[in-house]
């Protein structure tokens, strides 16, 4: 199995490790730098190495090349020489989270690619992980554990009870979560190659207030986010990142809203699904909100507000819902599917004739719809 | 980052926490509401409105018969911190699949998918059928699919998934050939 070889391999490399850790400063990696072979370094990158094997033929890594292409080529204008050394893989998941192993293998959320309201928005997030790896923050983090604590309870809190490779990712990036420090670090190495690869750096802060405001909408707000166990004091960074945007004229200006719209476009659904089966309908009304005032294609936002009222499906929702699918609809680019939407709440509601309109409107704009004999079903059952 | 609960690691733990016994191949009751007929030895744990049966192991294939679901239930439990959709009666067969699909959704699959839903005779009683595919918090595929009704307000329910190369395709037939001998009582 799959999750017995991760862990196996990350017990082998823990030995490894352990065997020849190493003391002393640590500079920044240079590009195209490999650690030498008997290096605790070289134990991690190792370890990780591994693992990637199986990340590469994982259900959930998202291969479209056009996606990754965008990604790739954000990650290479934030800094073209250490692009060939980092290997980014997109993973769907609705969460806001990313994450750098020492290998140079960055892992982004497809929740990431949903959220950043623009190319800038997306760079301010890679530049802050390509940080990491610039400055070697796993290696700093692993000596500073290995000077406190044995290796090999760090290995088996690691590996302990671990389903999967994704998992053993998480768990590695629970462990190796940077300091407070590190993360400054990388804020600010990651908003100067923003300001010096061309991007415009004020969208950095704007990417936490989102967020912030996404947290505080939330059903569940003690709860909190991927993000936010890993990455804290979000109002504080925020502030920060604002006020470094601000200390130079010298600076980027690329915003890119249009073709991060644009990119993006072809995915937004499937991952607006995601989210929305988080079933957070606070969150995921301020996330409609926020795309909404972002300017992305409101046919598909508008269903989706009325999908979120359906599912919440409390007070007046069963209204609202039918008041967002009518206003999708008004829209031009609304998904078929709002039609068969709106023809279940007309349904439920008692009004057979609106709900036998918006079914036949959904066959008609649907014609290999996956469950034409089920709404033709339906409307027999209407008559 | 948030682990997310897998299936596979619910079903192991269900596994290990309850005794499995054997299902011979002749009729058998599910939670009193209708029968099916085996065709082949299966493994069974039973849990309050459904039952697992797996031959090689519920984290490489099962089938999961639910019965007499009613407003509020669940499909599984995850842990606390994970809301689960919950059934409602008045849901039509496009809702059931949407509840399945999310619930599977939550419990820590990816890319799920319900397709090709359409009417089918559960027994001899009208419901619906769909089929599924998704991946594991392994990155694992699965193909799956699903057959229910709602009788009397209560939903009953098959599920059938396994792994896309090898298991699933193993005891299709034997599902088909099953989901053809359902007898509501
Ligand atoms: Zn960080």
């Amino acid at each position: 199995m799959t999750s017995a070889r991760a862990t196996s391999l990350l017990a082998a490399a823990a030995l490894f490790v352990a065997s020849c850790a190493q003391t002393g400063n640590i500079q920044k990696i240079e590009p195209g730098e490999r650690p030498t072979i008997e290096s605790d370094e070289a134990g991690l990158w190792m370890q990780m190495d591994r693992v990637e094997e199986d990340l590469q033929t994982s259900g959930k890594v998202v291969t479209d090349p056009d996606l990754n292409a965008y990604v790739r080529e954000i990650l290479c204008q934030l800094d073209t020489s250490y692009c060939a050394d980092v290997r980014t893989y997109i993973v769907r998941n609705a969460d806001f989270n990313a994450s750098m192993a020492p290998n140079g293998v960055m892992i982004v959320w497809t929740g990431i690619i949903l959220r950043a309201q623009n190319e800038a928005q997306l760079a301010s997030v890679l530049g802050h992980e390509l940080a990491h790896y610039i400055d070697r923050h796993s290696l700093k983090r692993w000596r500073e554990i290995r000077s406190t604590t044995d290796a090999a309870v760090f290995f088996t809190f690691a590996t302990g009870g671990i389903v999967g490779i994704l998992a053993g990712f998480a768990a590695y990036d629970s462990i190796m979560s940077f300091s407070r420090d590190m993360e400054r670090e990388a804020d600010t190495r990651g908003l100067t190659m923003m300001r010096e690869s061309g991007f415009d750096p004020r969208e950095s802060a704007k990417i936490w207030q989102q967020l912030i405001e996404e947290r505080d909408a939330s059903d569940e707000p003690e709860k909190k986010s991927a993000f936010f166990s890993t990455h804290p004091a979000a109002k504080e960074r925020s502030e920060t990142l604002a006020k470094l945007a601000e200390e130079t004229d010298n600076t980027g200006t690329t915003i890119g809203r249009e073709r991060h719209a644009a990119v993006t476009a072809p995915f937004r659904r499937d991952w607006l699904l995601d989210e929305l089966r988080q079933r957070d309908y606070g969150r995921f009304e301020v996330l409609l909100n926020q795309l909404i005032e972002a300017g992305m294609e409101d046919g598909e936002l508008l269903f989706y507000r009325g999908e979120m009222h359906r599912l919440r499906g409390e007070d007046d929702d069963a209204e609202k819902a039918i008041a967002a699918y009518t206003a999708a609809t008004g829209s031009g680019n609304a998904p078929a599917e709002t039609y068969r939407s709106l023809g279940l709440m007309q349904w439920s509601a008692g009004r057979t004739t609106e709900a036998r309109a918006a079914f036949e409107t959904y066959l008609a704009a649907q014609q290999d719809a996956e469950d034409r004999a089920m709404i033709e079903h339906y409307l027999q059952q209407m008559q | 980052m948030k682990r997310p609960i897998a299936i596979l690691a619910m079903l192991a733990v269900l596994g290990g926490c309850a005794a499995y016994s054997l299902v011979d191949a002749k009729q058998q009751t599910i939670g009193g509401t209708y029968t099916v007929e085996p065709g082949i030895q299966w493994s069974k744990i039973t849990d309050d409105k459904v039952e697992v049966w797996t031959v090689d192991g519920a984290s490489l294939e099962a089938i999961r018969f639910y019965s007499g679901m009613e407003a509020g239930d669940r499909l599984f439990t995850v842990s606390k911190d994970v809301k689960l959709p919950t059934y409602d009666p008045a849901m039509k067969a496009s809702e059931v699949m949407e509840f399945v699909v999310d619930s599977i959704a939550r419990g820590g699959a990816g890319n799920v998918e319900g397709t090709a839903l359409r009417p089918a005779q559960f027994g001899t009683v009208p419901g619906f059928r769909f089929d599924l595919s998704y991946t594991s918090s392994d990155g694992l595929w699965f193909d799956g699919l699903a057959i229910g009704a709602t009788i009397d307000g209560k939903l009953h329910l098959i599920v059938y998934a396994g792994a896309r190369q090898h298991y699933f395709p193993k005891y299709r037939d034997e599902v088909e050939r099953m989901i053809g001998t359902i007898e509501t009582t």
